[in-house]
């Protein structure tokens, strides 16, 4: 037990702490990077499943299995806002028309997630609500007419909306520190071709 | 001492392995939510690529029910079927297939379907249809309800204001809209580059009328020009009378469905004169033969008997279909008989080499107005007054053109059809 043993302890002591605050900063990162990771995914997974929906809805604008019922196209679009949208549509495929609305609520809305921004994304089937909690921050629609040109929101006369672009961000329910995980989608031009029928 | 460290190690590495392992199944999770998404989308692109190549081989030969099957397509393959579900309509299901191999290698096939219905297109769901502008332009106070046509350049000026889809063959003039001197509001789309040409004849609604319908041809004697009066009833009758010359050579008064179970009344070689109620269904027209007949004269209102303008569910169905004009004539023995004050006219009208007009002249002042409810074909665009460098009506009439909703998916019985079919449903 001479001096060597002392500086061996020693230095086992200082490699030892070393090593544990590498362990405890991995640790960190790791947990960082793996929540992060998982809200990415739940965010994405999320943003798809938004805008598939979306984009069934949409592409149906307008549709009806009964086409008698849909005798003038320019009638399809009911009302359009900057955060809300109302079409004709026939969801079930059965000949008869619904009305379809896809709006906001507001963000205090949402209570179920620490997120102060995010909202639910509204869908409306006659009258019915169906309240989506999917991280939605932001739903914004713009609306274009025949000649390209923007038409003012909220749209006057939904007849002259020719095309509309969607752009919708999501973010995760939760944050790391203050940063949410966010995915943001713009779909340019979104249209039916049911709105230029016959 | 040396132990525990190489412990820690282990355990370090160990806690790593596990750790990234979750963040890569995590990113694969992600990546392969990617992937569906865009091989979902992959698939829609190929079978919609597929149904507008459908619908095109259609929209050139009406009898294409060939279709396609398995042709590759941008890393896909695709199906179209071309089906008949009710005489008169057209379907094209288009289903696109596309394989591809998700993260783990496994092959996965997506496929998707996309539906075309077409019918047959009458030129009644035309709002207006015009063949040639000639120099008139629609201008600021127009407003066109329903589809309009021009089968040629369409001169704006100003803000006129279309409610229906707009279609023209060769663009617009100015050809840049919205222009300094030209800013109209189009609530229906606009499409350029849209022929739909007038037929060269009524053969297919004359043919309609010698079988199941009623053609009325001039008797060979006695001499004179041919012409026919006809008066609707509204008890679902008509009153006609021939003439030949000044000679009236019959006289009859019957049920529509009688004269013409197919609603197909058609003069050839001579000239109509037209009022009355109509309770039923029915395509009027006149069709020269020899340089004879070919115009209709409406000498009076021209109405439904149940109005679809109250009553939406109405049945009562008329067109007015002429080679040459369909014109409002001076009332005969004017001016010691008076130029009605308005006119009603509800019915498709179809001046196929002429137009549609009312005679006016400085002695009849300012009489109210022509208002058609229905649709318009013309060649050219006929006169109902004369009028100031502002547009102001001096003498004759102004005209009201309003579009029958009910027209954008009916028509009269035989009435022309365009030779080409129309979409009326896209199903994604």
């Amino acid at each position: 037990m001479g001096n060597s043993t002392i500086l061996d302890i020693i230095g086992s002591v200082v490699i030892a702490g070393f090593l544990l605050m590498i362990v405890l900063n991995l640790y960190g990162t790791i947990s960082n990077a793996t929540f992060v990771t998982n809200n990415e995914l739940v965010v994405q997974t999320n943003l798809v499943t938004l805008v598939t929906l979306m984009e069934h809805d949409f592409r149906r604008l307008g549709y009806c299995a009964n086409p008698v019922k849909v005798a003038d196209p320019t009638l399809n679009i009911k009302a359009a806002s900057a955060h809300s949208i109302s079409f004709v549509t026939d969801v079930n495929c059965n000949g008869n028309l619904d009305t379809l609305t896809y709006s906001v609520s507001d963000t205090s809305a949402l209570h179920s997630t620490t997120n102060p921004h995010d909202m639910f994304l509204l869908r409306t089937i006659d009258g019915v609500t169906q309240r989506l909690s999917l991280g939605l921050t932001m739903f914004n629609f713009s609306y274009y007419d025949v000649l390209g040109d923007s038409i003012p929101n909220p749209v006057a006369d939904p007849r002259q909306i020719y095309t509309m672009q969607l752009s919708i961000e999501l973010q995760s329910p939760a944050a790391y520190d203050t940063t949410y995980s966010y995915a943001y989608w713009r779909q340019l031009r979104l249209t039916s071709q049911n709105l230029r029928n016959r | 001492m040396g132990r525990s460290a190489i412990l820690m190690v282990m355990g370090l590495s160990l806690v790593l392995l596990m750790a990234t392992s979750g963040l890569k199944r995590d990113v694969n999770l992600a990546y392969e939510n990617y992937l569906t998404y865009t091989n979902s989308t992959h698939a829609h692109n190929i079978a919609l690529s597929a149904a507008n190549m459908g619908a095109n081989a259609v929209f050139m030969n009406n009898a294409w029910t060939t279709g396609y099957s398995g042709v590759s397509y941008d890393g896909g393959t695709f199906d179209v079927t071309v089906t008949n579900p009710t005489a008169n309509q057209t379907k094209i299901t288009s289903v696109g297939h596309l394989t591809k191999a998700m993260l783990g290698g496994n092959l996965v096939t997506i496929n998707d379907t996309v539906q075309v219905l077409l019918q047959p297109s009458t030129f009644s769901k035309f709002g207006v249809y015009i063949n040639n502008m000639s120099g008139v332009a629609w201008a600021t106070g127009d407003t066109v309800w329903g589809p309009c046509h021009i089968e040629g350049t369409m001169n704006v000026l100003g803000t006129p204001v279309f409610y229906g889809k707009v279609t023209t063959k060769s663009g617009t003039n100015p050809a840049k809209l919205p222009a300094a001197n030209a800013t109209p509001k189009f609530y229906g789309t606009y499409q350029s580059g849209v022929s739909v040409p007038l037929p060269t004849n009524f053969g297919a609604l004359q043919t309609a009328a010698s079988s199941g319908g009623k053609l009325f041809t001039p008797p060979g004697s006695p001499a004179g020009a041919y012409s026919v009066n006809m008066t609707l009833l509204a008890n679902g009758q008509i009153h006609y009378q021939e003439y030949k010359g000044a000679t009236k050579v019959s006289d009859v008064t019957t049920a529509l469905t009688t004269l013409a179970p197919n609603g197909a009344i058609v003069v050839s070689g001579g000239d109509i004169n037209l009022q009355g109620t109509i309770n039923g269904q029915a395509t009027i027209g006149s069709i020269a033969a020899s340089g004879n007949g070919g115009n209709v004269h409406i000498v009076g209102n021209i109405k439904y008997n149940n109005d679809p303008q109250t009553n939406p569910a109405s049945t009562d169905m008329l067109g007015i279909v002429a080679d040459n004009n369909v014109d409002i004539p001076l009332p005969s023995g004017y001016p010691s008989t008076a130029a009605p004050h308005d006119y009603l006219i509800e019915a498709a009208v179809f001046a196929r080499t002429g137009n549609f007009s009312a005679a006016y002249t400085s002695s009849m002042g300012k009489l109210g107005a022509v208002t058609l409810y229905g649709s318009l074909v013309t060649n050219t665009i006929g006169a109902f007054a004369a009028g100031d460098a502002n547009g102001n009506v001096l003498y004759g009439y102004s005209n009201k053109f309003n579009f029958d909703e009910r027209l954008m998916v009916g028509a009269p019985p035989a009435y022309p059809t365009t030779g080409t079919l129309e979409v009326i449903s896209w199903k994604e």
